[in-house]
């Protein structure tokens, strides 16, 4: 198996998800030294903690509980981040499988918050992440699960990628007179966690497109533990193809790359026999979408991206699949 | 004062030296919502 190659991959998603937890087990482990005798927390139980990370597999509170913690010691807030410590050993590993539950449904004390917070660190986008009603909530909950169920037969890795990525699958909603919402989101400092808005998505066939979307996200996270994508600095924006204000080449870049990912998810399910007409349609549109977006995009990544060799390798690959499939001059799929 | 090394940090090669300002691990992936957008940014694809 490829590291870069594009289709999805089951084994990569489990790889990635361990060398993710690894990785915060070694940096827990530093943090910890550097902490010894000047901040008080229990260090025999943070230790159990940095053993049991590497072995076992936790939630995304934890790793937004670890990028609160170096927020307070950078801010030299002892006393904040000694609190932190002792909610970082409470934790414990998730049960198996993707749990799904309202952003409000709190499995700890003051998850919520500390999922706002890991989802808000982009200044330029202000969402809200509420509670969603309780009957909104089951039923899409409802839907989620019948979804992947009905789609893994024909999306198996797309699936076992997903499983192996996420950790669960958080329901909020936005604020009802908000001018700007979110459909879904994920964030690098809560790894493990997919949000979804459960005001929209209203079929099986949409649910899956935003899932692809966001665990294609993910995945592009897990793939830069090691190296960044590009090297072209945040303050670098460029014209996007793909939305009307400027945009960073980091966000360029994963826009192309998702769209990629979309294309081949739909591909698969319109080869398939398991669309409705009507979801035929949908899909059949959307594929379309997705292939302009990604010539356009690619475009400009190709045009100003500097990309790391990781950026290049995850790109190469996605352009290999487009255009094996597409014809770029008419868009037409072959 | 406790001084950490960033590059010992997570996230930090997602946000890199050259990036300065960015907090570590400060990438968030969204899929903006459609009714509410104009046309290219309510379109399928999110951004970072």
């Amino acid at each position: 198996m490829m590291k870069f190659q594009f289709e999805p991959s089951g084994t990569r998603a489990n790889a990635l998800d361990r060398a993710m937890h690894v990785s915060l087990a070694q940096s827990l482990h530093y943090i910890s030294q550097q902490c010894l005798g000047q901040i008080d927390f229990d260090a025999v139980s943070l230790n159990r903690l940095v053993e049991n990370i590497s072995v076992t597999r936790y939630g995304a509170t934890l790793f937004g509980l670890y990028y609160q913690l170096v927020d307070a010691i950078d801010d030299d807030d002892h006393t904040q981040a000694g609190h932190l410590f002792d909610r970082l050993v409470s934790e414990q590993p998730v049960s198996s499988g993707l749990q799904v539950h309202a952003i409000e449904d709190e499995w700890t004390s003051g998850q919520a918050e500390l999922y706002r917070r890991g989802m808000s660190t982009d200044p330029t986008v202000n969402f809200s992440f509420l509670q969603p009603p309780d009957e909104m909530a089951a039923q899409f909950k409802q839907k989620l699960v019948a979804t992947l169920d009905r789609f893994e037969p024909v999306l198996p890795e797309m699936i076992a990628e997903i499983r192996g990525l996420l950790s669960e699958i958080v329901l909020a909603v936005g604020e009802a007179d908000a001018e700007y919402v979110f459909d879904g989101g994920s964030s690098y400092q809560l790894w493990g966690a997919l949000f979804l808005n459960p005001a929209f998505h209203d079929t099986e066939i949409q649910v899956m497109e935003v899932v692809a979307h966001e665990a294609a996200h993910t995945l592009l996270f897990g793939l830069t533990v090691e190296e960044a994508l590009t090297e072209n600095d945040d303050d670098e924006l460029y014209a996007s193809p793909l939305r009307v204000d400027p945009r960073p080449m980091e966000g360029i870049y994963h826009a192309t790359f998702v769209s990629a990912r979309m294309h081949w998810a739909l591909s698969k399910l319109l080869a398939s026999e398991v669309l409705t007409e009507k979801e035929r349609d949908f899909a059949l549109a959307a594929q379309s979408e997705d292939a302009a977006n990604f010539f356009a995009g690619l475009s400009v990544v190709e045009e100003h991206g500097r990309l790391t060799p990781t950026g290049s390798g995850i790109m190469q690959a996605a352009k290999q699949y487009m255009t094996s499939v597409i014809n770029r001059s008419t868009g037409v799929s072959t | 004062m406790i001084s950490l090394d960033h590059s010992k940090l997570l996230g930090f090669k997602l946000v890199g030296t050259q990036r300065s300002g960015a907090k570590i691990g400060s990438k968030v992936g969204f899929k903006p919502g459609r009714a509410k957008f104009g046309a290219k940014i309510g379109g399928k694809v999110g951004s970072i």
